[in-house]
Formats: C-alpha cells, structure tokens, sequence
C-alpha cells in the first residue's frame, strides 16, 4: 500500500514537471516586467543600505544581459577579426565597465511609473517597449529592450532610449579608438575608465 | 508695464552668455544621470582639441566597413546606422569643450541657484507656458510634413492649455490624452530627404548639423513671437527656457559625459540617432 501511495504522490508531481518547464519560459515582456519588479522591490526596501541595493540590482543586471551578445555587437567586424582570448577578456571589461557605470545611478529612482507597452517577437529576437513616467520630464521616455533568446531565456542584447541605443554608442565611440589605435590599447583605455568609475563610485 | 518686463529679461540677460549652451539637446535624452559631478572634467583620451590627429577618411571607412559587417552579423538593418560626417572635427571638438564648460561653468550654477529659488512645480509651469507660446512653429511643421493628425493636437493643446490651462502654466491637454508633439523645421527638412550633411557642434548652441541648423533659423521666422518681441525679449525668453529647462535636467548631460569613453563621439551620436528617431515619426 504504502509503495502505491508513494506512486500517487509521485506521479502528480512527474506529470507538473514538463508543465512547471512550460511556464518557465517567460515572453520577453512577461521576463522584463519581472525583472524590472524585482529591481524595483529592491529600491523601494528601506531596510536595505544605497550599497546592499545596488549590489543586488547590479546581480539582476548581471543575468538579465546577454554580455557576450553585447560586447559581439560593440566590437561588430572587430570581433572576428581579434582573438578568442582578446574577445573574452573584452567581454568582462565591457561588463565591469558597464556595471561600474550605472552602480550609482539606480539610487535616483524617486518614484518613476514604469508602463508596459507591446512587445514585437522574429526568433531569435524580441523588442519590448515601454515608457518611463518622471515628474521633471516634460513627456514619458521612451524605451525599448532587444532581446535574444538564448535557450529558452530571453536576454537584453541592447537598450534604446529616446531611440539611442546604448550599443551602437558605444560601439561608435570604441570604433574611433580603434581606427587609429591597437586592441590592445583600446582594452587599456577602458580599464582606465572602469578604475576612475570605480574610485568616483 | 514694460518697465518690470524689461527688468526681468535684463536679469536674465545677464546671465545669457553662460545659458544658451546646447539649445537643441534634447531634454529627455538619457534616463541615465549622476549624484556629484566634479565640475573640471577629465582629460580623456581624444577629447581634448589639441591632441586630435583623426584621420577621417580612415575613420569613414572603417565606419562603413563596420555597419556592413554589423548587418551581416544578424542585426535588425534600420538601427545599424553609425554617424553622420564630421570633417571639422578638430574644429568641432575645440567648441564641444567649449560648451562643455560654459555648461559646467555657467548655466549649471545659474540652473541650480534658479531652480533652489523657484519650486519644482513653478518651474514646470514655465516650460508648459514657453512651450505653448511656441506651439505655431510646431503647427507649421505637423502641416508641412503632411501630418494633419499632429496638426490637429497641437491646435487643440494650443487652445485648451491657453485658456483652460491658464496662458499655457498648466497643461490639461495631455491629461486629456493630448501628448505633446515634437516638430520642428530640421525634421521637416529630414522628412523631405535632406540628410544632416555634416555635424557642427556650435558655440553656444551646442550640437547640430547643417539640415538642423537650417531648420533651426526657420524655425525662428515661423515664430510669431520673433515679430511681435524686441530682439533682446526675445533673447531673453529664449535664456529664460534655457535656464528653466537645465534646472529641471540637471544630471541628464552629466550622466551622458560620464559613461562616455569618448564624451564628444557619445554626444555626436546621440545626436545622430535621437533626430533620426524624431524625423521616422
């Protein structure tokens, strides 16, 4: 007796498991919202210290982005054309940088609304759009969200505001370093800006 | 009745060289800003004039090279657009520090000692009452572009925000799901083909192009209060919304320069993208 209510209890549970696979998988607006929420509970917890909710944010940044997708598409040509060990180690530049960039600016949120807008789905990549409501700013900021789905998650591969997207900035701005300087450099040039953005913060 | 207007604006006009640095900068450009900026800005690599020996042709070229391979890569073809030429860039780059300092001299003081005298909500009620005194220059273009529907919500913000709002202080206009629209000459002329020819970061003014800055002089003649104002009002209008628009940013331009690598090409091309995201709608 005591196998079959073993069985009974273990069959339900075997049966959910595809089921709990389904719902896993998140739209891209349904895995933005959530992260933007979890951030936002984050900030507006005043139990917590500026540094504790930072570092909690920035743990939610760190897998809500696709960093390899990210520095691909900053390098874009470059990044066939350098090594595999250059690529990785500007990789984890780009993302300390981007990180030691936006540690300090999570602390002004003061109450912005945040409204969901449509989200536009072509396998393997996704937009969502949405609208930020501040008081100072005469009109809602716009906002949109690439993603790319990677193996069932959708990752953020870039971040447009106002129609500026923050890679193809970026990308500009490394490709005029570039053009007159080595790789090698670059990477020097970068590590540079993440040590004084890290001793400002 | 002249007599305290005219004294207001000459306040203002005092401080009018420091505050008429990049008109055109879009307000709303990043969401992204800093808690304390040091005012002496760091030397960056390529920032400073004197230290620029770019190679254009080469920059161009590589440019184009990377757009190419950007878009083979995968990436959707519209948004792989890099920037628009820059031959004075040596030039450009003198008057973006220029800028940069009249910016962290001048109107960033006078912005926060403004906006410390005046409250928020005060402050707010000055950009909706200038902004709907130069709603006709919006109007004229919604029309020249063909786009009645933008036409027809300027009109009618225009007229509700001057009398139910109060001379434009209040706008119950976008409550009434009335958004303001952004129109202006420079994306008239985009709609029509012209390109930005090349970028000019000018003093004062701040970062344009030559379609924006053509733009810009329409704008001004389709402007009824060009007419109707003294040159020095209108000037001093013109600071005064410089000065109250800065109070109400402060942070924004901070926060762009900071994440920058390069703050010149980060601003050239924020420039870039954000007019050609204006002139698609």
């Amino acid at each position: 007796m005591k196998v079959i209510k073993v069985l009974l209890l273990i069959f339900p549970l075997c049966m959910a498991i595809p089921l709990f696979g389904a719902t896993g998988v998140l739209s891209p607006l349904d895995q933005v919202k959530s992260e933007i929420d979890q951030s936002l509970a984050i900030l507006k917890n005043p139990k917590l210290k500026p540094h504790e909710r930072s570092q909690k944010i920035l743990k939610i940044v760190d897998s809500a982005v696709d960093w390899h997708e990210v520095a691909k598409r900053v390098l874009a040509i470059r990044w066939r054309r350098v090594t595999p060990e250059q690529r990785e180690r500007f990789t984890v530049l780009f993302k300390e940088f981007v990180k030691a960039n936006y540690a300090d600016k999570f602390e002004r949120y003061s109450g912005e609304k945040i409204v969901y807008g449509k989200q536009e789905i072509d396998e393997p990549y996704a937009r969502v759009f949405l609208k930020v409501y501040t008081k100072t700013q005469e009109k809602p900021i716009s906002m949109e969200c690439r993603l790319i789905n990677r193996k069932g998650k959708w990752l953020v591969y870039d971040i447009l505001i106002e129609g500026v997207s923050m890679v193809n900035n970026y990308r500009v701005q490394i490709n005029n370093i570039l053009v007159n300087s080595t790789f090698d450099k670059m990477l020097k040039t970068l590590q540079k800006k993440v040590e004084k953005l890290k001793k400002g913060a | 009745m002249r007599g305290p207007v005219s004294s207001v604006v000459w306040i203002f006009l005092l401080f009018f060289t420091g505050s008429l640095v990049f008109a055109g900068e879009p307000s709303h450009l990043f969401l992204a800003s800093a808690d304390s900026i040091p005012l002496v800005l760091p030397k960056e690599e390529g920032f400073c004039p004197c230290k620029d020996k770019v190679d254009h042709k080469k920059v161009e070229l590589a440019q184009y090279w990377e757009e190419e391979k950007a878009k083979e890569a995968g990436a959707p073809a519209k948004t792989i657009q890099g920037t628009m030429p820059d031959p004075f860039q040596p030039l450009n780059r003198g008057f973006f520090w220029i800028n940069n300092r009249l910016y962290f001299d001048a109107l960033k003081p006078i912005a926060r000692l403004y906006g410390f005298i005046l409250p928020e909500q005060v402050r707010i009620g000055v950009r909706h009452a200038i902004s709907n005194l130069h709603a006709p220059i919006r109007f004229a273009n919604s029309v020249l572009q063909l786009k009645m529907k933008k036409a027809g919500t300027v009109l009618c913000r225009f007229v509700i925000n001057s009398t139910v709002g109060i001379a434009g202080f209040l706008d119950p206009a976008t409550d009434m799901g009335l958004a303001k629209v952004d129109e202006d000459a420079g994306q008239t002329l985009g709609v029509y083909g012209l390109k930005e020819v090349f970028y000019i970061d000018i003093p004062i003014l701040g970062p344009s192009c030559v379609r924006d800055a053509l733009g810009y002089i329409a704008d001004t003649f389709m402007d009824p209060l060009y007419y109707l104002l003294n040159t020095w009002t209108y000037l001093g209008l013109y600071a005064l919304n410089k000065v109250n628009e800065t109070s109400l940013t402060i942070g924004t331009y901070e926060g762009l320069i900071k994440s920058a690598i390069d703050p010149y090409i980060a601003v050239r091309n924020a420039y870039y993208q954000y007019r050609r995201q204006l002139i698609k709608h």
